[in-house]
């Protein structure tokens, strides 16, 4: 695991990690990797165990069994040191509301052993950066969520980290701010060359990374690139429209397509491995199919057939219907 | 960046930033800075308003009834008995501005943590652990900035105290009086922050901390022996009260604040014959500590708060460097995953 070459490609190697609370498993002996200058993504729902996996890496939390990496150190060999090679920004912000960006920057900064000249670059730097200018001496507490994120990604930033962690960054923001912090990441991470990890619960984020791993009660349960992931777990679908009948049920077992029928009683949804297929199976039916759609998968797809969650639910609205 | 300490960047200037970080974030917050000054100033007012009255009548009774038993030449001098009368309610008051002063160190040191339970309870606490910052140096600087506070507002105090005393006419006390109260006031922060940050590293919560900040508040006055002198409550009380630092915090003020007062009046009042007050006074204001029979003189004092400081000062560190108040505990991620993923389902469909 812990070889040469992984330490050189690898800003971060979690190697077997397991933590649990009293009776709990919140992490469960999960591995990987993150590779230098790559954006992943950590991938699950509320309590899939990411924000602990977080917590552990980034030296809040302790753990209770396995080996992490940073940039090649041992975190349990030097704790300490290893935290200014990582910027977290974490959910809620921790920044002081009643100061100032420029005081909450400043003062963090110092942390690091970061002052006098040195800084007044560094601050000129990530304002230009973050386009924090506007609201620089405004009181935190005051700012927009938009505005807040900005600093908190600011302060994750303060020291130029080797690694940066974002813990569901984008939520409790509105649509428009979710997709400008998403572009500010994009932007920073091609201007800085800075790893970035990621944990969101947003699908949809999950696809712009370069690599995903997707957790589920404390599991890993899907790790690729999205292309590799959604080949793996996802194909398209052919929504036909109409009236659930016995002879399109008929028709379709026959072929053997996997098919389900939609609960709000307006079409069957049939599993195509690609649009190829699609356009087979659409000219083989051309005589029954009257209004169609092709659907393509998309990670909230590789998400709900990775976790089985699909399976579930419509085996549920089967059982429902009988 | 300057790097010492197993590569952490160096720990001085990291604390300095980090008290200068407290000061800021607890000076900013106006109404916080109002209360906490407040919160003394409350109990010196509801002596002087309530307290101080019926205190005065007792020793005025007391007096007079001396003075005609013995048939002392006081009685007809009117500007003489005012002047005893004046000097008698002074030493009063001295004796309660004492108590005052060793109460509000504590009180004042208590409330003053709420930074360090807020910082706990909104996740500031782990911006400070995921960086490069040793546990010794943010309780460093978490004592630190508790003591120039707690400082400063009893220095504020201190002096409006000593305003009333001078505009109440009593008498001030000497110059190098004035500087050993301060050096007192100083050792009893001291003491007072370490015990207060040791209570506060157990609570997490604000909504915890407020009704224990209420509970010190009523009971340490009593539990140090501040508000009432030791004569007048049993003998049991008084040896409980001998386990608090901040009974040695009023002693040792009390040394300071009225020595030279007691000995002016006993020379003004021997002139007219009237040792018996004074010896009066002096058991019902009493200066001394009874440590189980044993009496304390002031420098054993002075050595019990030092103890005090040591002693808190290890725990404080041990607890800090066992990372016990690292974090309360994730609860929230405890919550079954199951019910997560089925209330999941349900949305999606």
């Amino acid at each position: 695991m812990n070889s040469n070459v992984d330490l050189k490609d690898n800003v971060l190697i979690v190697d077997d990690l397991f933590k649990k609370y009293e009776d709990f498993i919140a992490v469960n002996h999960i591995s990987f990797t993150v590779k230098r200058g790559s954006l992943f993504a950590f991938l699950g729902l509320n309590g899939a165990g990411k924000s602990t996996t977080i917590n552990i890496i980034a030296g809040i939390l302790s753990k209770n069994g396995g080996k992490v990496y940073i940039d090649g150190v041992d975190i349990d060999e030097r704790s300490d040191a290893i935290k200014k090679d990582i910027g977290i920004v974490f959910q809620n912000s921790v920044l002081d509301p009643v100061l100032t960006p420029r005081e909450n920057l400043t003062l963090r900064a110092g942390f690091y052993g970061i002052k006098g000249e040195e800084w007044k670059k560094r601050l000129a730097i990530l304002s230009k950066m973050l386009e924090l200018d506007s609201f620089m001496d405004r009181a935190v507490g005051k700012l927009s969520g938009g505005q807040r994120r900005r600093v908190d990604i600011a302060r994750a930033m303060v020291h130029n980290p080797k690694l940066l962690i974002l813990d569901e960054p984008t939520t409790g923001l509105d649509p428009q701010t979710r997709l400008s912090v998403w572009n500010l990441i994009n932007t920073l991470r091609k201007q800085t060359e800075m790893t970035v990890f990621l944990t969101t619960h947003y699908m949809e984020e999950a696809e712009k990374a370069t690599y995903v791993v997707i957790m589920n009660q404390g599991n890993i349960i899907a790790t690729g690139t999205p292309v590799e992931l959604k080949n793996l777990y996802s194909g398209d679908y052919v929504l036909v429209y109409q009236k659930q009948n016995e002879e399109m049920d008929q028709l379709l077992s026959q072929q053997g397509r996997k098919y389900h029928y939609s609960k709000d009683g307006k079409y069957y949804r049939v599993s195509v491995k690609d649009s190829l297929e699609a356009i087979s199976f659409i000219k083989e039916n051309e005589a029954v199919l009257k209004d169609i759609e092709v659907e393509k998968g998309d990670m909230d797809d590789v998400f709900l057939n990775a976790t089985g969650v699909r399976e579930i639910m419509e085996n549920k609205e089967h059982a429902d219907e009988e | 960046m300057p790097t010492k300490n197993n590569g952490l960047p160096n720990q001085l200037s990291v604390f300095w930033f980090m008290t200068r970080r407290h000061l800021m974030v607890f000076f900013k917050n106006i109404p916080t800075v109002i209360f906490t000054l407040m919160v003394p100033l409350a109990i010196f007012a509801v002596y002087i308003l309530f307290l101080r009255q019926m205190e005065i009548s007792t020793i005025k009774e007391s007096m007079d009834q001396m003075i005609q038993s013995s048939g002392s030449s006081l009685s007809s001098d009117a500007d003489a008995y005012q002047d005893a009368l004046r000097k008698i309610y002074g030493i009063a008051d001295c004796w309660m501005i004492s108590g005052v002063l060793a109460v509000s160190c504590i009180t004042v040191s208590l409330n003053t943590n709420y930074l360090i339970v807020r910082d706990k309870e909104s996740g500031i606490r782990r911006d400070f652990t995921s960086s490069p910052i040793s546990s010794k140096t943010i309780v460093a600087s978490y004592f630190v900035f508790n003591v120039i506070v707690t400082f400063a507002v009893n220095f504020i105090v201190y002096l409006i105290c000593l305003l009333y005393l001078f505009l109440y006419g009593a008498y001030m006390i000497s110059l190098l009086d004035f500087f050993a109260i301060i050096g007192v006031l100083l050792l009893s922060v001291m003491s007072a922050s370490l015990i207060t940050f040791f209570i506060c590293s157990f609570i997490h919560t604000e909504s915890v901390l407020s009704p224990v900040v209420a509970i010190f508040s009523a009971a340490i006055g009593f539990l140090i022996g501040a508000y009432l002198p030791g004569t007048m409550a049993p003998k049991y009380v008084n040896y409980i009260t001998t386990f608090f630092p901040g009974t040695y915090s009023a002693g040792l003020l009390r040394n300071y604040f009225l020595t030279n007062p007691i000995i002016q009046l006993k020379d003004f009042l021997s002139g007219y014959g009237l040792n018996d007050v004074v010896t009066q006074l002096e058991s019902q204001f009493t200066l001394n500590i009874d440590f189980f029979g044993n009496n304390v003189p002031p420098s054993i004092m002075g050595l019990v708060i030092f103890a005090f400081i040591g002693i808190f000062g290890v725990l404080d560190l041990t607890i800090a460097s066992k990372n016990l108040f690292r974090l309360p505990k994730f609860k929230k991620k405890k919550k079954n995953p199951d019910l997560d993923s089925e209330n999941k389902k349900e949305e999606i469909q």
